[in-house]
């Protein structure tokens, strides 16, 4: 038995000659796809004054047009490349770059097809960024780097339940459900 | 049979684009057009699990759920978005040159237009993005019940987690023939499997009383007596396979410990569905 779950996982072919994923392909194929979507989005924000700042205005403008309905974008609470902001505030910049940095530590932390963690702790994480926002809101200012830690905490936490949540959804879409349509398969037959 | 994820998925994707395209003109409000995204892609797990009379949604329906809202959210959003920010951008410059008593040059509203349009393009794929990663946040809320046909969320080759220690984390084996196939095919019938896996008298697919016996030893393809397979064979063990997974296998138990055949033959002993992916 333990042989037969070995060459289910270990990627061996079992008895055809149909490629199937294992459950490691899919999991680094989940969480290749995060990191690479999630730096491409760090890409764009540190990307657009970087462009402006090399004569790329067109492109610039885009970048900074692309990222207008998610974020107001003002300057004064903006990193900036040289003298140009960033294309998001300081607050979803590190929301960004945080849960790229989580994406990272993911797999040295813990590992790939770890269990998702308890809620509560998301919940922890997201609180002083509530409280953040919520002091904003009310009047009572908030500083550059109270927006930035915040944010990064709760960026850099949800990858830690980002991942474990799609590398599940990438196994059972690809290992799971292949292996339970073989049955089918063959009473089909 | 499980229900219908397009329909649930329409919906949040709908709602999803149409107060992405819309609000988004309106300052502030448009801030959350992240929030928009992601609770589209909520909504949507959340009717489908209330189709399935919540019975909570494995990891991958919220993703697929997600993805297909989220393509649909993107679409709406290039189809009236774009053209309302070209639109709405289009009346601010122009009241805006009517103030000023400029007037713009041709080309640099076309520039507009054409940047207007590349940037709805790069946020429709952000709002795709975003509503998949809200399907599966919504996965994560509405989640089966623990013991319930739980998803995996334990680890390759280890206990799942949060399932009961030995049991198997891909949930209850199907209440069809549990333990593998039906042991035997009606006389003649030209698919079944015959006891002990060989296929049925007259079937095309093998001798009565199944495949041969036994194979050489060492190879690597033959089925050993019993329907395991050969000695050497890295397609399972001589003698056929286990009655019994270890206490946390990620298979689970099988349904029943079945006797191995004489013949050996296309099906395992315990078929191939032995309690394991079923819910």
């Amino acid at each position: 038995m333990q042989r037969w779950a070995d060459s289910q996982t270990n990627g061996q072919q079992t008895n055809d000659a149909a490629f199937r994923f294992t459950h490691r392909q899919a999991a680094w194929f989940a969480y290749v796809g995060m990191l690479v979507i999630s730096l491409a989005g760090v890409l764009i924000v540190v990307g657009a004054p970087w462009l402006r700042a090399h004569g790329f205005e067109f492109m610039s403008g885009i970048l900074y047009d692309a990222l207008r309905p998610v974020c107001h974008q003002i300057p004064s609470r903006s990193f900036h490349y040289h003298e140009y902001p960033w294309a998001l505030c300081s607050r979803c910049s590190a929301l960004l770059i945080g849960g790229a940095l989580g994406l990272l530590l993911v797999p040295i932390i813990r590992s790939l097809d770890t269990a998702v963690p308890k809620r509560h702790w998301l919940l922890i994480a997201a609180i002083p960024s509530a409280v953040d926002v919520a002091v904003g809101w009310l009047g009572i200012p908030n500083t550059f780097l109270s927006r930035t830690v915040t944010g990064g905490l709760l960026g850099s936490v949800t990858a830690f339940y980002l991942v474990p949540a799609m590398v599940a959804a990438m196994q059972e879409l690809l290992v799971h459900r292949s292996c339970r349509q073989e049955p089918v398969a063959h009473l089909g037959q | 049979m499980k229900p219908s994820k397009v329909k649930p998925a329409v919906l949040g994707g709908v709602v999803a684009g149409l107060l992405s395209a819309i609000l988004g003109i309106i300052p502030f409000v448009n801030y959350c057009c992240c929030l928009w995204s992601l609770l589209g892609g909520v909504l949507a797990v959340h009717l489908y699990n209330k189709s399935l009379n919540k019975e909570g949604v494995p990891m991958a329906d919220g993703a697929i759920c997600g993805a297909i809202a989220g393509g649909i959210a993107a679409a709406i959003y290039v189809v009236i978005g774009i053209p309302l920010n070209i639109f709405v951008g289009g009346i601010i410059v122009g009241l805006m040159s009517g103030l000023a008593d400029t007037s713009l040059p041709m080309g640099h509203v076309a520039g507009n237009i054409v940047s207007s349009i590349l940037a709805g393009i790069v946020f429709a794929i952000a709002i795709a993005v975003l509503t998949t990663i809200g399907g599966v946040i919504g996965a994560l809320i509405f989640a089966p019940k623990k013991g319930a046909g739980a998803p995996p969320m334990g680890g390759v080759g280890g206990p799942g987690a949060g399932t009961p220690a030995g049991g198997s984390p891909y949930g209850a084996p199907p209440a069809g023939p549990v333990g593998g196939m039906p042991p035997a095919a009606p006389p003649g019938s030209p698919y079944g499997a015959a006891p002990g896996g060989g296929a049925s008298p007259g079937s095309p697919y093998g001798p009565p009383g199944g495949m041969p016996p036994a194979a050489p030893p060492g190879s690597p393809y033959g089925a050993a007596p019993g329907g395991g397979a050969s000695p050497g064979s890295p397609y399972g063990p001589p003698g056929g396979m286990p009655p019994a997974a270890p206490p946390g296998s990620p298979y689970g138990a099988p349904g029943g410990p079945v006797p191995p055949g004489p013949g050996g033959g296309f099906n395992p002993p315990g078929g191939y569905n032995q309690g394991g992916f079923g819910r």
